[in-house]
């Protein structure tokens, strides 16, 4: 009966109430938001290498290795011969390894030569692998498929022909015009540095670095594109490779082999322990921006307080009406109680109604803003947040609850003002 | 129940804290039940006060009281408070009803914290509504029991007669009227008590009628009058 009465003096309250709903539902979605965001944000960057065991490079720092040869940013500082490769791929704890090989790019976008079973191998997310929105993985030479991103702001699609450039910068002058390359399929997003990159067979970095000496061409050097196919295009170095062994037990195992490999100084690293230094340098700024939100949640929670301590002293000869038709001071008490937990709870579900709302409806446009890949889940913690939120409302009404409470006995039968 | 009086009186005394001068002071006051009585007096005469002692809203008095057989200083004050549920109908000045409900849930009200009263209403009339429902009619209010009328928008005249709906709804053995005519003309005051009389009769409940208008007392069976602040004397009629 008494959630009826809170209920039905909420409703004749009505502008008050909805102004204080979505006080809150304004500050849940955000907090809800921001951890939605920063859930995905981590999973997708825990997650940008699932499924390989070890990444292995030049000897440098882990965080470096990671850097360049996962997320494409800044350049590494040694290359890794064929050889070392072959040996490391041999190895009877090794279930596949795939090369790759850094240092070209096409307006700003990395090149990455590899294999073609990059594309079954790689896995992002939860164990998800790669796919294709059209065409297919490269398959001879002169053929490259494009990342997501790489495809949507260039324009590109299958069939078209694009030129590489040598080295890394946004414009570069020394291009390898005379090897064109053909787009034959592209990548459906996936929110990793997969989506700003192409991807092109080892033999195809080989063959258009084929008469080039320091970075630039030798003059006079020509190549006959149709004698390539039958030369010997295996390259000589590459930059990193990713290694998936047969049994996860292997792994430290193979990196200490590997790091005292004699052949050349090696560096074998776990995704995850560098993913998780790297994570490190984030995580100030993503727990700022959760403190941030539960500020507002409580601003949230505060107006709700005014709008409740406010409506109190109109509502006192209501409450001295309740008092003399029977109720108790704890029963006034526990209705206003109600009252506050019912705005927070339709506030709260105002709220992640409308994130979720917003997830399905503008999922494609928010991924394409944030540069995250939004999942339509819940984040494990939203039970938390909701329990929170639920509880700190009704720890709020307390103080009005507390008022009422104090009104009705000095009041008794009539309001005294 | 040796007592079997609806309100009995005995050497009542309360004064504020800390002050001088007690504000009440009755020797004795009874009402029988099913019999009305009036009590009149200026007002700051405690009328207010003494209403609320009866109702078990305020403590901190010396002397007994009992209602329906109960002595209050015997309860905790939830259990006043269920007693006031269970026991006694109340009707005010103004203000009598919440805005937010229809006329006829405001009737329905009266039986919201007793189940005693539920009970009673479901014997008599089926339900709790349908007890609502006569004596909305009975009160000459028949068509807000049909149509969903607001509340605010009924005559002063007709929220009083609500209200008194409210009280008598689920039979509560006393009703308490604090001055619940002043705001009317006097064809409506008059009416009023006419009606209102009659139900308690039909229900068979107390009537204790506060009011300051002395010319009214004529139409109760007993008068109790707060001749000053410090005095009060009884008049009984035969």
């Amino acid at each position: 009966m008494l959630i009826g009465l809170a209920w039905k003096s909420l409703t004749n309250r009505r502008a008050a109430a909805v102004l204080c709903i979505l006080t809150i539902a304004v500050s849940v979605l955000l907090l809800a938001g921001v951890e939605k965001i920063r859930q995905d944000m981590r999973s997708g960057f825990f997650n940008t290498v699932s499924g390989t065991d070890l990444i292995v490079g030049a000897r440098s720092g882990q965080v470096e290795l990671m850097f360049y040869s996962v997320f494409h940013l800044g350049s590494p500082t040694n290359n890794i011969r064929w050889q070392s490769y072959e040996k490391i791929a041999g190895d009877p704890a090794v279930d596949w390894a795939i090369p790759l090989s850094l240092g070209d790019s096409h307006r700003g976008f990395r090149v990455v030569g590899t294999d073609k079973r990059f594309f079954t191998h790689y896995r992002f997310g939860s164990e998800r692998p790669l796919t294709f929105s059209s065409g297919k993985g490269f398959d001879g030479l002169h053929q490259v498929t494009l990342g997501a991103d790489v495809a949507r702001e260039l324009g590109y699609s299958i069939g078209d022909r694009i030129i590489v450039s040598h080295g890394l910068g946004q414009v570069s002058f020394s291009q390898h015009k005379d090897q064109p390359f053909e787009v034959v399929g592209i990548l459906a997003a996936t929110g990793t540095p997969v989506d700003r990159s192409l991807y092109v067979s080892l033999e195809s970095i080989t063959a258009i670095h084929l008469g080039w000496r320091a970075g630039v061409p030798m003059p006079g050097v020509r190549i006959d594109k149709e004698k390539l196919s039958s030369q010997d295009l295996t390259p000589t170095q590459i930059t990193a490779m990713l290694v998936g062994l047969k049994s996860k037990t292997q792994v430290f195992h193979l990196q200490r082999a590997i790091n005292a490999y004699t052949g050349e100084p090696l560096l074998a690293i776990l995704p995850g322990v560098a993913l998780q230094a790297l994570w490190k340098i984030i995580r100030g700024a993503e727990q700022a921006m959760l403190s941030i939100s539960a500020c507002v949640v409580l601003a949230g929670l505060t107006g709700m307080l005014g709008v409740l301590l406010t409506g109190m002293e109109q509502r006192r000869r209501e409450l001295a009406l309740l008092r003399a038709i029977g109720a108790s001071p704890h029963h006034l008490l526990v209705l206003v109680l109600i009252e506050a937990t019912l705005l927070t709870a339709a506030g709260l579900a105002l709220g992640l109604a409308t994130l979720w709302g917003a997830l399905i409806t503008f999922g494609d446009e928010l991924q394409r803003l944030l540069g995250v890949y939004l999942t339509t889940d819940w984040p494990d913690s939203i039970g938390w947040i909701a329990l929170g939120v639920l509880l700190s409302g009704a720890l709020a009404g307390i103080i009005p609850a507390w008022r009422a409470w104090r009104l009705t006995l000095s009041d008794g039968l009539s309001p005294r003002y | 129940m040796s007592d079997e009086r609806a309100i009995h009186i005995r050497d009542l005394m309360f004064s504020w804290p800390g002050a001088k001068a007690p504000l009440l002071e009755i020797r004795a006051l009874a009402l029988p039940q099913r019999s009305s009585l009036f009590v009149a007096g200026p007002s700051g005469s405690g009328k207010s006060t003494l209403l609320n002692l009866i109702a078990g809203v305020q403590t901190g008095y010396q002397g007994s009281i009992s209602v329906c057989g109960q002595d209050l200083s015997a309860l905790s004050q939830r259990q006043r408070d269920r007693w006031r549920a269970d026991h006694i109908g109340l009707v005010f000045q103004q203000f009598n009803l919440l805005p937010w409900l229809s006329p006829l849930e405001n009737v329905v009200l009266g039986c919201g914290f007793s189940d005693i009263r539920k009970r009673r209403a479901v014997e008599r009339d089926g339900s709790v509504e349908a007890q609502a429902r006569r004596l909305l009619d009975e009160l000459g209010l028949g068509e807000l029991s049909e149509t969903q009328r607001d509340t605010v928008t009924l005559s002063i005249g007709q929220q009083q007669r609500v209200a008194a709906a409210r009280a008598l709804i689920g039979n509560p053995p006393l009703i308490i009227a604090d001055e619940p005519t002043s705001a009317l003309d006097r064809d409506n005051s008059a009416r009023f008590i006419a009606l209102l009389k009659r139900e308690c009769e039909s229900n068979g409940s107390a009537l204790l009628f506060v009011s300051h208008d002395t010319e009214l007392a004529a139409q109760f069976d007993a008068e109790h009058r707060f001749a000053s602040l410090y005095q009060s004397t009884e008049i009984q009629r035969c």
